[in-house]
């Protein structure tokens, strides 16, 4: 390994993982900037998840961000469909967050459905929610979702998604 | 730039750069406007595509990019190239990305002067080079090897400096014309960036403009950013401001530029707004390349 090499792969591991092995190769370059570009990075995984999961965002409200900074720090996807392996991700880590109502990771997991086929290049699949979750949920907060079983739809079309609830 | 290589580009008739068309004014392509975007065809010129967004695309996918082509010329913009990674290059995003430039046929195409992957890692974000020779060698034996496969003319984005090397052998504008020149690559200059840089970094971007290789400016991008406390950050996600238009119609002035494309990622408008700013942008450019 070549010294820009391994200057880049101390750089790469300080941006996405916020420490790297060598630190004595960053030595010169200012670790606001390091901070900086880290922040920058988080931002735009933060944007984009947010525009796939944009019931589960609006339902976490001001949880979204601390959430998703904990998710950041331990997660991190690879390629060009990271996007969408990102969010599945988030909707996934959401299970074991702790402090949410048990029905807001269950949105998550609805809302993700779509990414999921989209990933595993299939068309269709039957999913099972244990939670009544409304599409616009997280617009009506005195309606909170009660613990009914039902059975949904998730399919898609070329770039078209769909979830329609069966029973 | 060299008076000599000056004179390759613009005496050469055979130079891939003086057979480049014009382009117009156009629209970096988001799924939120696939339907729309047919409809304002006489205000969009031609769209930038995401390559990443298109491969392996297949059954109502690669129709609708079928579609597409046949209505706009499409450039693919790739992001995940990582040309100056140390390490090569990513021989599976190349090879994607062949076969919709085989697709798509475009006059050129375009990537960055950066590194998204090292060690094992994928940053997800275009990261600055070091200004050194080691970076110039590393760009030059990635993009030669992504020339010969891909056999189309390559243009090469400035991006955000938001990391600065210690002991760099060459400042910003001295490394920008070394890689274009040694790799014989057109320039897709990002306004924006060059803006926020300028602040970010305390120089004159008039300055900086000069000391380019003008007749290798083939496309320009232009877009908002958002401030971050005391930094410029390029989000792209806000209208353009007023001091990236007038960057904007110097480089016009000074350069045979072949395309402007508006590249608005983030907190997407309708796409009435995005119009209204390709309005503006043709303004500048019928004043300064007539119409397209």
């Amino acid at each position: 390994m070549g010294p820009l090499e391994d200057l880049q792969r101390a750089v790469a591991q300080a941006l996405v993982q916020g420490q790297a092995e060598n630190r004595e190769l960053l030595a010169g370059i200012s670790a606001d900037e390091l901070r900086g570009a880290r922040e920058t990075l988080f931002r735009k995984r933060r944007s984009q998840t947010r525009q796939l999961l944009p019931r589960t965002q609006a339902a976490l409200g001001e949880l979204y961000t601390p959430l998703f900074r904990r998710y950041f720090a331990e997660q991190q996807y690879s390629g060009y469909r990271a996007p969408l392996l990102d969010a599945v991700g988030f909707s996934d880590w959401l299970r074991g967050a702790g402090e949410l109502p048990s029905w807001l990771p269950e949105l998550a997991r609805w809302e993700a459905w779509p990414l999921r086929l989209q990933l595993a290049r299939r068309l269709w699949r039957i999913i099972h929610l244990r939670w009544q979750v409304w599409p616009d949920i997280a617009f009506h907060p005195e309606r909170p979702p009660q613990p009914t079983s039902s059975l949904w739809l998730a399919y898609r079309w070329g770039n078209k998604f769909g979830l329609r609830r069966i029973v | 730039m060299e008076e000599g290589a000056e004179a390759v580009v613009a005496e050469t008739e055979e130079h891939w750069l003086t057979a480049i068309p014009s382009l117009g004014v156009g629209l970096g392509y988001r799924q939120l406007y696939q339907s729309e975007v047919f409809h304002h065809r006489p205000d969009i010129d031609f769209l930038e595509i995401i390559p990443d967004h298109f491969f392996g695309a297949a059954g109502p996918q690669a129709r609708y990019l079928d579609l597409l082509r046949a209505h706009f010329p499409i450039i693919p913009h790739g992001l995940g190239l990582s040309l100056g990674s140390a390490e090569g290059l990513d021989r599976e995003y190349l090879s994607c990305l062949t076969q919709l430039v085989a697709r798509l046929q475009p006059p050129y195409w375009s990537e960055h002067i950066a590194f998204t992957k090292a060690g094992g890692i994928d940053i997800g974000h275009l990261t600055p080079l070091p200004k050194t020779r080691e970076s110039l060698r590393v760009l030059h034996d990635n993009i030669r090897l992504a020339l010969e496969v891909l056999q189309v003319p390559l243009i090469l984005e400035n991006i955000t400096e938001t990391i600065r090397y210690p002991h760099q052998a060459l400042d910003d504008a001295e490394f920008l014309t070394e890689v274009l020149e040694q790799n014989d690559c057109g320039l897709l200059l990002d306004v924006t960036n060059l803006y926020i840089n300028s602040v970010n970094h305390r120089f004159d971007p008039l300055q900086f403009l000069q000391r380019l290789p003008a007749q290798r400016i083939v496309q320009l991008h232009f877009v908002g950013g958002h401030w971050e406390g005391e930094q410029l950050i390029d989000s792209h996600s806000t209208a353009t401001p007023d001091e990236v238009w007038q960057l904007l119609e110097e480089v016009l002035k000074l350069a045979p530029v072949r395309g402007l494309i508006l590249e608005r990622d983030e907190r997407l408008p309708p796409l009435s707004e995005l119009l209204e700013e390709l309005a503006q942008a043709r303004q500048y450019w019928n004043r300064y390349h007539g119409t397209a």
